[in-house]
């Protein structure tokens, strides 16, 4: 296709077509490689880091949704009050305590053993 | 699934995911503007791939180092360009690199040149060339509105100029290619 400059430089379309097919190469690979360390590097002093539950814990306390949290809170309150099953009044325990187990312990015969039969043991020989 | 979710978000959503260290995020931006900003680096510093380089990697450290400083309520296109013609303006004081860079060949009279015709990628280089002699601002003015499309206004807002400032610049910029040429009425193999 042939062209007068003029007409190429004083229309802005075929000068915007012209200046957009130019091709000046691409950066070099070592750039990208050294701003990713500078990102590894830079990354472990943000405030906040990636896998954080920070955001989390930041909303809990925040007054952001406080009806929600505080109809939460009343729930979980509300379960104590009305499920008698689960109490943590220590006169009426609701768990097995070992401890308290009265167990008698009776000498078992069977668990001695005379010198005697200990010297026949081949077992132990 | 990650990835898809990555390519599909904005510029200035990428930007905040940047500030809680997303390097995903960061590769995704800097794929997306690498070339863009290299060619405005390499046009605007001379045709210097070594300081094209130099100044693409400054860009992206002051996202590392400062992303709080763009405001996502603005487009990150115009930010960063803003920041790239800064870093440019700044070179421009620092050495004057206007009598570094080369010239059209003054060697070719205008006969000489009409008496051929010249192709496409060589008109290109010489309207960079001559733009060489322009000030700084009105290179990236071109630049801004012809290669990267961006409007009067946001150029305007991004040079901080007035919009009349803009609209001459880049009416003086056509108008002295032209006159800088005027002798090549020869046509033009494109």
């Amino acid at each position: 296709m042939k062209l007068n400059f003029n007409y190429i430089v004083m229309n802005s379309k075929e000068l915007k077509q012209l200046i957009n097919d130019d091709q000046v190469g691409r950066p070099d690979a070592s750039v990208k490689s050294r701003l990713d360390q500078a990102f590894t590097l830079r990354s472990a002093t943000y405030p906040i880091r990636q896998n954080s539950f920070s955001g989390f814990i930041s909303w809990i306390f925040s007054l952001k949704a406080f009806g929600l949290k505080t109809a939460l809170a009343s729930l979980f309150i509300a379960f104590f009050l009305f499920n008698k099953d689960v109490t943590i009044a220590p006169s009426n325990p609701t768990t097995l305590d070992t401890t308290s187990v009265n167990q008698i312990i009776e000498i078992d015969s069977s668990l001695f053993q005379s010198s005697a039969n200990i010297a026949n043991d081949s077992v132990l020989l | 699934m990650f990835r898809k979710k990555i390519n599909n978000t904005s510029d200035e959503k990428l930007m905040q995911l940047i500030c809680s260290g997303n390097q995903d995020a960061f590769n995704e931006l800097y794929n997306r503007y690498n070339e863009r900003l290299y060619y405005y680096f390499f046009r605007m510093l001379g045709n210097s791939p070594e300081l094209a380089n130099d100044f693409l990697q400054e860009v992206f450290l002051k996202i590392i180092e400062k992303p709080e400083r763009f405001n996502p309520k603005f487009p990150f296109s115009a930010w960063i360009f803003t920041v790239a013609h800064n870093l440019c303006k700044n070179e421009y004081r620092r050495l004057n690199v206007r009598k570094e860079v080369g010239h059209v060949d003054e060697n070719l009279t205008g006969e000489e040149e009409a008496s051929f015709k010249i192709n496409k990628d060589e008109l290109i280089n010489r309207i960079y060339e001559s733009l060489n002699d322009l000030k700084h601002e009105q290179r990236s003015a071109f630049l801004l509105f012809y290669r990267e499309g961006f409007s009067i206004n946001e150029i305007a807002g991004m040079l901080e100029l007035p919009k009349g400032t803009v609209k001459s610049r880049l009416f003086y910029t056509r108008k002295y290619l032209e006159d800088r040429f005027e002798h090549l009425k020869d046509e033009i193999e494109l």
